[in-house]
């Protein structure tokens, strides 16, 4: 009898966080609704964006992308992969600070590894967590906060800071505007695509193996 | 779920799909508009790339730059050809190439431009300028002068190798401009933007 009020009180805490229980398992690490950050947080928080600076910084995806499309501001299409580390915090925590956290753990560590923009990595960082937070909570205002629409469009605006802040900074206004609409339209497509849909998909597959969720 | 939720859920998925249509279809007009108007063959650019990627680099006497425009005859230029000893060579120079006002050194060789200019001789009396342009359609903000090319003729090159190696990415051609040669330009120009990498073209007017 006890057995099934204890399992119906852990149901009625899913339902409320409008989470889909049959999704998520419960790891028994959760805070019951804490905003703040725990041990395990701050874990994930390093070894997700350490994972992110070495990826960001060292692997140059947007070679696949040069390969078969020519045109300038292609590679925008793989540019997703540099925030899809915060969508991954985000889901596993479900705590936009953590995302801030992520991405600036992730600007340091390019930064130290010697990327060219210096110490403006580190802001567009920043910048690219506070977009994807805004996304995550426009998103769950309107109801779309655990669907693959609402993952992709978080994501999209997460990934969309960068395009014209690069290329301002960079003043290439001598090329077309057409080039400069691809090229935006290719950030925020790499964000719905990889930032969003394959970083949710990460998620569910790390939520699925057991990996402790923190929410 | 209800019959209500159900139609709700239809709608919606059918507005997704209308979206990511639109945005298709937008992406692939404005890159056949571009491909269109910078002359790029995409099919052909696609099994170059193939080619490289399974049959390895291009063969160095294939034509990979042509200088056009304002010139006697049209030059075609393979990397073997560059690399000749007819024209004037640039080995293992530091280059001051300035990218948003902070200055890098790169050490790159190459052939002088304005030598293979000189030796060939292909420019028309009234010829003034010349502008590059690389393989993605990337232009250099403003045409140059000839005169500067013959004034700092080893400070604007072709280059073929970076650090004593190959371009790979970068080329197998790219323009280098020392950041002297543009720093008195009005507006103010970085070298970086006339450092142009998978050069195709030197257009002379």
């Amino acid at each position: 009898m006890a057995q099934n009020k204890d399992k119906h009180t852990k149901e009625v805490i899913f339902t409320n966080k409008e989470f889909n229980k049959d999704e998520f398992k419960e790891t028994g690490i959760g805070q019951e609704g804490s905003q703040k950050l725990t041990t395990l947080d701050l874990i994930y928080s390093a070894i997700l964006g350490v994972l992110g600076g070495i990826i960001s910084s060292l692997i140059p995806f947007s070679l696949l992308i040069k390969v078969w499309y020519p045109l300038t501001g292609g590679t925008q299409l793989v540019s997703g992969h540099h925030v899809m580390w915060a969508t991954i915090i985000y889901g596993i925590t479900k705590k936009k600070k953590n995302i801030m956290l992520t991405m600036a753990s992730k600007g340091i560590l390019e930064f130290l590894l010697g990327d060219p923009w210096g110490l403006i990595i580190i802001f567009v960082n920043l910048m690219e967590g506070i977009c994807l937070a805004g996304g995550f909570f426009c998103m769950e205002r309107i109801g779309e906060g655990e669907t693959k629409l609402g993952w992709g469009v978080a994501g999209g605006f997460g990934n969309f800071f960068q395009a014209p802040f690069f290329w301002i900074i960079n003043q290439r206004w001598h090329l077309h505007f057409t080039l400069w609409i691809l090229a935006f339209m290719f950030a925020f497509i790499s964000g719905i695509l990889i930032t969003g849909l394959l970083g949710k998909a990460i998620k569910d597959y790390l939520i699925k193996a057991g990996v402790p969720t923190t929410f | 779920m209800n019959i209500n939720g159900i139609a709700n859920m239809e709608t919606r998925n059918f507005y997704i799909l209308v979206a990511t249509v639109c945005v298709g279809l937008t992406v692939f007009w404005l890159s056949m508009y571009n491909f269109a108007r910078l002359g790029i063959d995409p099919i052909e650019h696609a099994s170059e790339s193939f080619t490289t990627i399974f049959e390895g680099e291009q063969e160095d006497d294939e034509t990979i730059v042509k200088i056009t425009g304002n010139v006697k005859k049209e030059l075609k230029l393979s990397l073997s050809d560059i690399k000749s000893s007819k024209y004037v060579k640039v080995t293992d120079k530091k280059f001051k190439v300035v990218t948003r006002e902070e200055p890098h050194y790169y050490i790159y060789s190459g052939a002088s431009l304005w030598s293979i200019l000189e030796v060939e001789d292909i420019l028309e009396s009234d010829a003034s300028t010349f502008l590059f342009i690389g393989k993605d359609g990337y232009e250099s903000p403003l045409p140059l002068d000839l005169a500067l090319a013959e004034q700092y003729e080893k400070d604007v090159i072709l280059a073929y190798e970076f650090n004593g190696d190959p371009l790979y990415e970068q080329g197998p051609i790219r323009s280098v401009v020392d950041h002297e040669v543009v720093e008195d330009i009005e507006p103010e120009q970085y070298s970086s933007q006339y450092s142009v990498q998978n050069l195709v073209e030197v257009r002379i007017e």
